[in-house]
């Protein structure tokens, strides 16, 4: 990479449950927005001077249509001369945002971006309005492309993964977020969202979790199944923004540094199987950097469902205490496009915080893909 | 004259006041509840929402709920309040004095009390507002219970009693009984007496519990429970309030008194014990698991223990039963000639006309006939016979019944200042039976509204469509001589239930005489849909398979309230075959409340024939799709023929029949993702087996066969390809097994 990119802040908006949640009747792009000034604002950056916005969404279209990515810049007040562009990668949407703004500075295509994400469930389902899939394809091939619910329940079964081994993942994903929500690590990220006449301030999805209230849980997908609403990521509403900005730029305008851009890599899978994608698409990452997993410090790995991410934790040899320290999706919630710059920007700000030097973010993608990005401290 | 009710506010979110204000929502107006506070107001909301007050959840919407002393400016805002706290006349003329300052002048306003008279409301308040109080009088559930006694008061203005009247019948759907401003009013002064009657009788004679209900239910048209069955479900415990409250409001005279029920020993015995009825877990009867299973304990009247039921030997029709020498048969003739003696004394003083009387007990009590109607099926002659045998007084009205053939003669009904007088009718309501009759072809009877209207009437038991009713459809379709039709019946059950599956199934073999039926009934309702004229559907009670597809291709429905419609095919292992897949789809193109582009109108109709649901209200039926946003909703069953009728007419101005509809449809793809959806249903363990192959087929049509977005599909093509997709189901075993189920259990088969 001839110029190195870094991650110069992280803001979100809280994830609440799509539907019922304090923020389902929000619009997707006035969520953007909000996390975009925001996160401006805590940086002191002029409008002036963003090149783009690279926006992430997994189903771009009704209220987060239009091309949200210049919806977004606008409504949040950039001025005209900032253009803007709408990335879908589905759940990868945000990550793959984050590596084209550092592909931009790489080849002195531009200084500073913001790059984020929005979804908003409630308004636009999975899957959009309209589905539909090519007629020459098997309704198999269509399941396994759509139905990632299966797909959790065949890694399951890959990986030997009981219910009692999922319930506990997710037991443990909603613990950490309790904790650190407790102990006030997740205020800094948060963005408090003014709606209707009240200001939404908290993660609506973490809850206290309770072993015995996850057994109870019916299976969500399969009849007989061991996936269940519990060992899943919630359908979810809300948006993140990260500044990403070349080294020399952070530097002359005294901008705090979280992490540089090391090392980014895609892969695909079979679609029947897209929650293993990150297995791959974090090897080659790994191997790009010249790092080993031994060498990351911190790993932000979405929990699309605890099967698939503790299936990927095991088959790459992830550490437990390396994992999710804040919680994962499953707690957390996972607005779809917005998901991978609450990966990045998390994984940055905790580079930072716990004083480490590695740190992955990675994803499953609906479709058999897997994203991967490495950080390192700056 | 009339009134127009804009907005309604129901004061007391208990289980009247949420009854009723669900009730104005459920009709589409807007209403503020309010309560001691916004918690106690919403709490009893969502106790209605609990109880299936409303009729659909897009009702819910239109309840506004607050604090009285918070919202009370928001009553400035409606044109009729509903007094529904407790029977506390203090604590109601309180409410009153606030009320009074907050409405606009001229508001009406109506206490929901059942023993306080107006007199006492109206007492020392100033008189513009006493002209504007009026009583309604609610029976619980408001939902189902038709009744509503109103009480006018001597200065009530014309305009509140319009506005009262109208709003009770047109939009809360209610039948009037206008009342004296008597206590208990009618309703409740004579079931009040007839459950003290039939419970203290039962002591009298020493029955057991369950041979008494036994007498004093089905011989009686009564509801099953009887009487002891009737006090667990309302609960011994209001024995000293209400009858405390009512029997303190009646002359020491009145006949009620001399059964001093609030002394009878066992009722005090097990109030002070608690056994205070099903809210308490047991009264006279408790529900018991045990090792012998689930069964019902009963308490013997004697001993005040519980023993484990008897089931008592079904009484005998009401006429042998009171002439039968034994504990039972004189329990049913006292009963009998008590309320009748006692309902014909006080009759002079409660209402104009035995009818009134008679109304308040079938609607208000669910009696299949109230006294006098039941005395006229028995005989008053026979009756006030009986009385003098016994030296019994006789009251003059039944002496005047018993002289002149009864309380009922033709048209006219006995009043209670003597004499048989004509009945009056509301204005605009039509009752079918009466309409002259054009056509009779045994299935049905073409009748005539006036006004070159005719209504066709199905005679059936369930109204099931075979080939004597698809003829008398395309008769009336293919008549000159009318301007409109109407196609509604009375049949309390079923508008009609559907195909007939013996047909079906008789033909399952004859692929050339199955394909013909099929076509036949497509050919019938398209003629129905192409007449010269409008056709309007009026359904009652279920409209399925087959009945709503009928429905689906007239030019409007004007529905009950209360009807029921589904298209439930995917039960018996078909899809909608006799074009009411075509008309939903097609339909479903003019809908505004779904997402733009090829699918979202796609699901939803695949979603309305997959989950074969019944609706469970006119208004259900229409967020189903089932019924179009322009189509009617009545809420006065006895309104129902008449807004047809004017529907009807609303119609025939300019009137064409309707253009064949081109619909743009995705094809294979759309199938696919209608597919997809169902793939993921049955891995989740949410269909039978043979459900997946229905909706397949289901799919194939509604995507429009092989067409491609850009190519829109005509409604002949659409209606080959539901012939095509109910031939190929019907071949196989799967959809066999299930019709032959259906006809043979009645339940749908999961297989």
């Amino acid at each position: 990479m001839s110029r190195k990119a870094v991650i110069a802040g992280y803001r979100r908006t809280p994830f609440t449950f799509a539907h019922k949640g304090d923020l389902a009747s929000a619009r997707p792009d006035d969520l953007g927005a909000h996390a975009l000034r925001t996160l401006l604002a805590a940086t002191g950056i002029p409008g002036t001077e963003i090149e783009d916005v690279i926006w992430g969404c997994a189903f771009p279209e009704g209220e987060q249509g239009l091309n949200i990515g210049r919806v977004v810049g606008m409504l949040a007040g950039l001025p005209e001369t900032t253009a803007g562009a709408t990335i879908n990668r589905w759940c990868g949407s945000s990550i793959q945002a984050v590596q084209m703004a550092a592909g931009m500075i790489a080849m002195d295509a531009g200084e500073v971006f913001v790059c984020g994400g929005s979804e908003s469930m409630s308004k636009v389902p999975m899957m959009g309005f309209n589905t539909l899939p090519n007629p020459t394809w098997s309704p198999e091939l269509v399941s396994d492309y759509i139905n990632v619910g299966l797909t959790a329940e065949r890694v399951a079964t890959q990986y030997g993964l009981s219910r009692e081994d999922q319930d506990r993942f997710a037991y443990w994903s909603q613990s950490k977020a309790v904790t650190a929500r407790e102990e006030g690590r997740l205020v800094d990220e948060l963005a408090p969202v003014p709606h209707g006449d009240r200001v939404v301030d908290t993660d609506g999805c973490v809850r206290q979790p309770s072993l015995e209230k996850l057994a109870s849980l019916k299976p969500a997908f399969m009849e007989g199944g061991t996936v269940t609403a519990g060992t899943s990521s919630p359908m979810t509403d809300g948006a993140t923004a990260v500044l990403v900005c070349s080294e020399d730029y952070a530097k002359a305008h005294g901008l705090p540094v979280f992490a540089a851009i090391k090392s980014f890599a895609v892969s695909g899978c079979a679609p029947g199987v897209m929650g293993l994608g990150p297995i791959e698409s974090t090897r080659k990452a790994l191997r790009r950097a010249g790092l080993t997993i031994a060498d990351i410090d911190i790993v932000e790995m979405n929990e699309a469902f605890a099967a698939q991410a503790e299936a990927c934790r095991r088959d790459l040899d992830i550490a437990e205490e390396k994992l999710n320290i804040d919680g994962g999706a499953i707690a957390l919630g996972h607005p779809l496009g917005a998901t991978g710059t609450r990966l990045v920007g998390k994984a940055a700000t905790l580079l930072k915080r716990e004083n480490k030097t590695h740190a992955l973010a990675t994803q499953c993608i609906g479709g058999g893909m897997g994203i991967a990005m490495i950080l390192e401290a700056a | 004259m009339t009134a127009t009710l804009r907005g309604a506010a129901v004061l007391g979110a208990g289980s009247m006041g949420g009854g009723i204000a669900a009730q104005f929502a459920n009709a589409g107006i807007p209403v503020l509840l309010l309560d001691l506070t916004v918690d106690t107001a919403r709490a009893g909301l969502a106790r209605q929402v609990k109880v299936g007050a409303f009729m659909a959840p897009s009702a819910r919407a239109l309840v506004n709920v607050g604090g009285i002393d918070h919202d009370l400016d928001r009553l400035a805002g409606v044109d009729w309040i509903v007094e529904a706290v407790s029977e506390d006349l203090s604590l109601k003329r309180d409410l009153f004095t606030k009320v009074d300052r907050a409405r606009k002048p001229g508001t009406a306003i109506s206490s929901n009390t059942s023993t306080i008279p107006l007199s006492a409301l109206t007492e020392g308040m100033n008189e513009a507002f006493s002209r504007d109080l009026v009583i309604t009088h609610f029976f619980n559930p408001v939902r189902y219970m038709r009744l509503v006694e109103l009480v006018i008061g001597p200065s009530t203005t014309p305009e509140t009693a319009t506005l009262v009247r109208e709003s009770c019948d047109r939009i809360l759907g209610k039948r009037i009984i206008d009342c004296r401003d008597t206590p208990a009013f009618i309703a409740n002064r004579v079931g009040c007496y007839w459950m003290t009657a039939a419970l203290m009788e039962a002591f009298t004679q020493g029955l057991s519990v369950e041979a008494t209900d036994a007498a004093a239910g089905r011989p009686f048209g009564v509801p099953p429970t009887g009487i002891f069955g009737l006090l667990d479900l309302v609960g011994i415990d209001l024995l000293p309030s209400v009858w405390g409250s009512l029997l303190g409001a009646l002359p020491p005279r009145d006949a009620h008194q001399a059964y001093a029920i609030l002394a009878q020993p066992r009722l005090r015995d097990m109030i002070a014990r608690g056994l205070i009825g099903r809210k308490a877990g047991g009264g006279f009867y408790r529900r018991v698991t045990d090792a012998r299973g689930k069964h019902r304990d009963v308490i013997d009247l004697e001993t005040g223990a519980y023993r484990p039921e008897i089931p008592a030997a079904p009484a005998p029709a009401l006429p042998d039963l009171i002439a039968e020498d034994s504990p039972r048969g004189r329990y049913a003739w006292a009963v009998l000639s008590n309320v009748l003696t006692y309902a014909a004394t006080i009759a002079g003083e409660i209402a104009e006309d035995v009818r009134a009387i008679d109304q308040a007990l079938e609607l208000g009590y669910n009696w299949r006939a109230g006294p006098f109607a039941l005395a006229d099926q028995l005989g008053a002659t026979s009756i006030a016979k009986r009385l003098r045998a016994e030296a019994r007084p006789v009251p003059p009205l039944l002496a005047e019944a018993a002289a002149k053939g009864g309380f009922y003669k033709g048209d006219t009904v006995l009043s209670t200042a003597g004499g048989h007088r004509p009945w009056k009718r509301p204005d605009g309501m039509i009752r079918l039976a009466e309409l002259p009759i054009l056509e009779d072809n045994g299935a049905a009877i073409l009748r005539d509204m006036g006004e070159s209207i005719g209504c066709l009437e199905f005679r059936g038991k369930m109204n099931t469509i075979d080939d004597a009713l698809l003829d008398s459809l395309e008769a009336a379709a293919a008549r000159r001589d009318l301007a409109g039709l109407v196609i509604a019946n009375d049949n309390p059950k079923a508008f009609s239930a559907g195909a007939d599956l013996d047909k079906l199934i008789s033909l399952l073999d004859d692929p050339v005489a199955l394909e013909a039926f099929l076509a036949r009934g497509q050919t019938v309702f398209r003629a129905l849909r192409m007449a010269p004229f409008p056709v309007v559907g009026a359904p009652q009670a279920l409209a399925l398979g087959g009945g709503c597809e009928m429905l689906l291709h007239c030019d409007a429905i004007q529905a009950w309230a209360e009807a029921r419609l589904g298209l439930v095919e995917r039960l018996v292992g078909i899809i909608p075959g006799w074009g009411g897949t075509t008309r939903l789809l097609v339909n479903a193109q003019t809908r505004t409340d779904l997402a733009k582009g090829p699918m979202p109108h796609l699901s939803a109709v695949f979603k309305t024939i997959a989950e074969a649901r019944i609706s469970g209200s006119a208004l259900e039926a229409r967020s189903m799709g089932l019924l179009r946003p322009t189509d009617g909703i009545t809420m006065n069953r006895d309104r129902l023929l008449a807004d047809a009728k004017a529907r009807v007419l609303a119609l025939i101005p300019g009137y064409a029949p309707p253009l064949e509809a081109l619909t743009p449809l995705p094809g294979p793809t759309g199938r696919l993702a209608l597919m997809n959806e169902v793939v993921g249903q049955a891995a989740a363990g949410r269909l039978a087996s043979h459900d997946p192959v229905v909706l397949d087929a289901l799919a194939e049509v509604i995507s429009g066969g092989t067409t491609t977005i850009g190519e829109p599909v005509p409604e002949t093509t659409l209606l080959d390809l539901e012939r095509t997709a109910v031939r190929h189901l019907l071949a196989l075993e799967p959809t066999r097994a299930r019709l032959r189920a259906m006809r043979e259990t009645g339940k749908p088969l999961f297989n």
